[in-house]
């Protein structure tokens, strides 16, 4: 995607001195850390750059919408106006003061997808970030042990593996009755974990051999410090990048389980409930209800994908196609 | 070749097994149960209906019992009945021509388009085709299905009204679809009966195909581009052959090698069938089967469908890995 010979350029000339000491000709060089290394490749991604920019901005309308003075408790209260008091009709079609209209009870959709936006990205990121933690730990010990404990627990993976994921999303989350956030948070990591635990018990099995770690094992370095001080850094990079990729997957499934009813329900509004709603408004012309949830999701997803992808490059992991 | 294919099959037996413990598990903690329904009806007598309806299906008994029943008659083939009271097996001679219909149809009109778009991507690298393409590609990761049916039917179906926003057949005609009298209808009256299945199959295969043509599409010029950057490409181009039959000779077998595998990942979707799409257009198949079951928590039906879906799953899997081996023989499984 870069052109090589400008990345190292760049990299170079950051590192060039900045100081040199006073009447040596000694050049010292000022030392990058792999972040900032990191950073610099990822900032010449422009898609992710915009991607980050995109989420960013769902973050501040997913934080706005919990300020009272912005919002008030219920996606369902704010801007909404009185039909008996004010002739008007029921719904509105987008204007200067209902920017994205309103559904047909007349409740603006600009709160509800402020609102949608909490709960897709407390998902995405949250189950996200669990699945990785569940992942690596598994997949460490499974990977840097070995043996009978890595067989087992590669033939767990293998079944959860085999689980018909949008089905058994739906039946799990379904057994809890009303969904709950937290619920679907979890249900997200207790199904997705394997993926990730495969990810990095393939990193762990080759890093186990390395020297560094041998040494550190010569020198009577306990087996967890080994796991997650030692390897962990080493091992870290293709997760992060899945995991970004995860982020967007929730997302999408999130609003998916939503919409056919099994996860987060009226009360609170979910990008994915609004888009189920939405359909009531189909026979009376109303299309910007189904029409501006979908893009905000189109937008976010479509945004961490391409830091996933931004990510990639800047860590060298060569994701998905 | 024989040792691994019983090597993998014996794997699918205990996964098979350990799955329907985990099913029978989680559908037996759902709330409610396929009697729940006769509670909510108001009827005097629901309360005795109700626990006749307990009785019968033996839902009184303990866990470990029911487990045992159902297992036995599930190997001798009797998947009992859903929450109407009628065998699931006949439920699945309605769907399972309804869902393959649906998938079927799609799947084939996906690859159609996505393996040249994507062939053209890659041989067109960067050019403003290509960009495009990547563009489409995507946005189409990031479009949810669900959304992607609401647009269609949205401007398809409401604000230009060619296609039926719903369903499989026309009200009209008095049969329904994969019934008894279906078949003798569609044999002697096949060019309406076609028509009108064409009709209505329009929107929703065109959701999963779009979808899927997002994915393919890159995946192939992935695939593409991996091969025409290897030497022997270079070596047939020295040669001086064609530049088209180098491409359609020697690049587009080899990059279809990693596609062939997704057939056999496809086929395990089959039993599952589009669970959102079909549930959005009324298509009679096993997702919106699933999906009425799930509302009415049909242990009987969700299992059914759970178990056949895993099994498709474990089969379409072996099966793409004997057709990589098959296509490539570099591969070698013992």
């Amino acid at each position: 995607m870069q052109d090589p010979a400008l990345l190292e350029g760049s990299v170079a000339r950051a590192a060039v001195a900045t100081a040199p000491a006073q009447g040596e000709p000694e050049i010292t060089t000022r030392q990058l850390t792999q972040l900032q290394l990191t950073w610099l490749r990822f900032r010449r991604h422009k898609p992710a750059m915009a991607g980050v920019a995109v989420i960013v901005f769902m973050i501040v309308l997913a934080l706005l919408a919990a300020v009272p003075q912005v919002m008030p408790e219920s996606p369902y209260n704010m801007f909404s106006y009185d039909i008996t008091a004010q002739n008007l009709s029921p719904r509105l079609s987008p204007h200067w003061y209902f920017m994205l209209g309103t559904d047909d009870n007349g409740h603006t959709l600009v709160s509800q997808i402020m609102w949608g936006a909490r709960i897709s990205l407390a998902i995405g990121f949250i189950s996200a970030f669990l699945t990785a933690l569940i992942g690596v730990i598994v997949g460490a010990i499974a990977g840097y042990f070995g043996g009978w404990i890595d067989t087992v627990m590669m033939r767990v993976t293998g079944v959860f593996l085999t689980l018909p994921f949008l089905p058994t999303l739906l039946l799990a989350a379904n057994l809890f009755g009303q969904g709950h956030l937290w619920v679907i948070i979890g249900i997200f990591a207790v199904f997705t974990w394997p993926g990730l635990a495969r990810l990095a018990r393939s990193s762990y099995l080759s890093l186990r051999t390395q020297e560094f770690a041998e040494a550190a094992r010569a020198v009577g370095v306990s087996n967890t410090r080994i796991i997650f001080r030692h390897l962990l850094p080493n091992a870290l990079r293709p997760v992060i990048v899945a995991t970004t990729l995860n982020v967007a997957s929730f997302i999408v499934v999130e609003a998916a389980i939503d919409f056919l009813g099994a996860g987060v329900k009226y009360p609170d509004a979910s990008w994915g409930n609004i888009l189920a709603n939405a359909q009531t408004g189909f026979s009376n012309g109303n299309w910007w209800w189904a029409t501006f949830p979908g893009i905000a999701l189109i937008l976010t997803v479509l945004a961490v994908n391409f830091i996933g992808d931004g990510l990639g490059d800047a860590l060298d992991v060569r994701s998905r196609v | 070749m024989t040792t691994y294919i019983a090597r993998r099959s014996l794997q699918a037996v205990f996964i098979m097994a350990a799955l329907t413990v985990v099913f029978f598990g989680i559908l037996h903690a759902q709330p409610g149960g396929p009697c729940e329904y006769l509670r909510a009806t108001g009827n005097p007598n629901a309360v005795r209906l109700y626990q006749e309806c307990i009785v019968a299906r033996g839902l009184d008994q303990p866990l470990p019992t029911q487990y045992w029943k159902w297992l036995t008659a599930v190997v001798h083939g009797d998947f009992g009945p859903d929450y109407t009271g009628h065998p699931v097996l006949d439920a699945l001679k309605l769907r399972l021509p309804a869902t393959l219909v649906l998938i079927g149809t799609s799947y084939l009109f996906q690859e159609l388009i996505a393996l040249p778009l994507g062939m053209l991507g890659a041989l067109k690298r960067y050019s403003l085709y290509d960009q495009l393409l990547t563009v489409f590609s995507y946005v189409g990761f990031a479009m949810p299905t669900f959304w992607l049916a609401l647009m269609l039917i949205l401007v398809f179906a409401i604000a230009l009204p060619w296609f039926p926003p719903g369903g499989i057949i026309n009200p009209g005609f008095t049969v329904s679809f994969g019934t008894v009298d279906y078949w003798p209808w569609l044999a002697s009256h096949p060019l309406t009966a076609i028509g009108d299945l064409l009709w209505h199959l329009t929107l929703p295969a065109l959701t999963l195909a779009i979808i899927g043509i997002a994915v393919d599409s890159r995946f192939m010029r992935a695939s593409m581009l991996d091969v025409i950057h290897q030497d022997f490409i270079r070596t047939a181009r020295a040669k001086g052959l064609a530049r088209y039959k180098v491409v359609l000779k020697h690049a587009l077998r080899n990059a279809l090698l990693p596609i062939i595998t997704n057939v056999g990942l496809f086929i395990g979707t089959i039993v599952g069938g589009a669970v959102i799409t079909e549930s959005i257009f009324g298509w009679p198949g096993m997702g919106q089967y699933f999906i009425t079951a799930l509302n009415n928590s049909d242990y009987n039906a969700l299992q059914t469908v759970l178990l056949l879906t895993a099994l498709t799953v474990l089969f379409g899997n072996l099966l793409a890995d004997l057709t990589y081996a098959w296509v490539d023989p570099r591969i070698r499984y013992d």
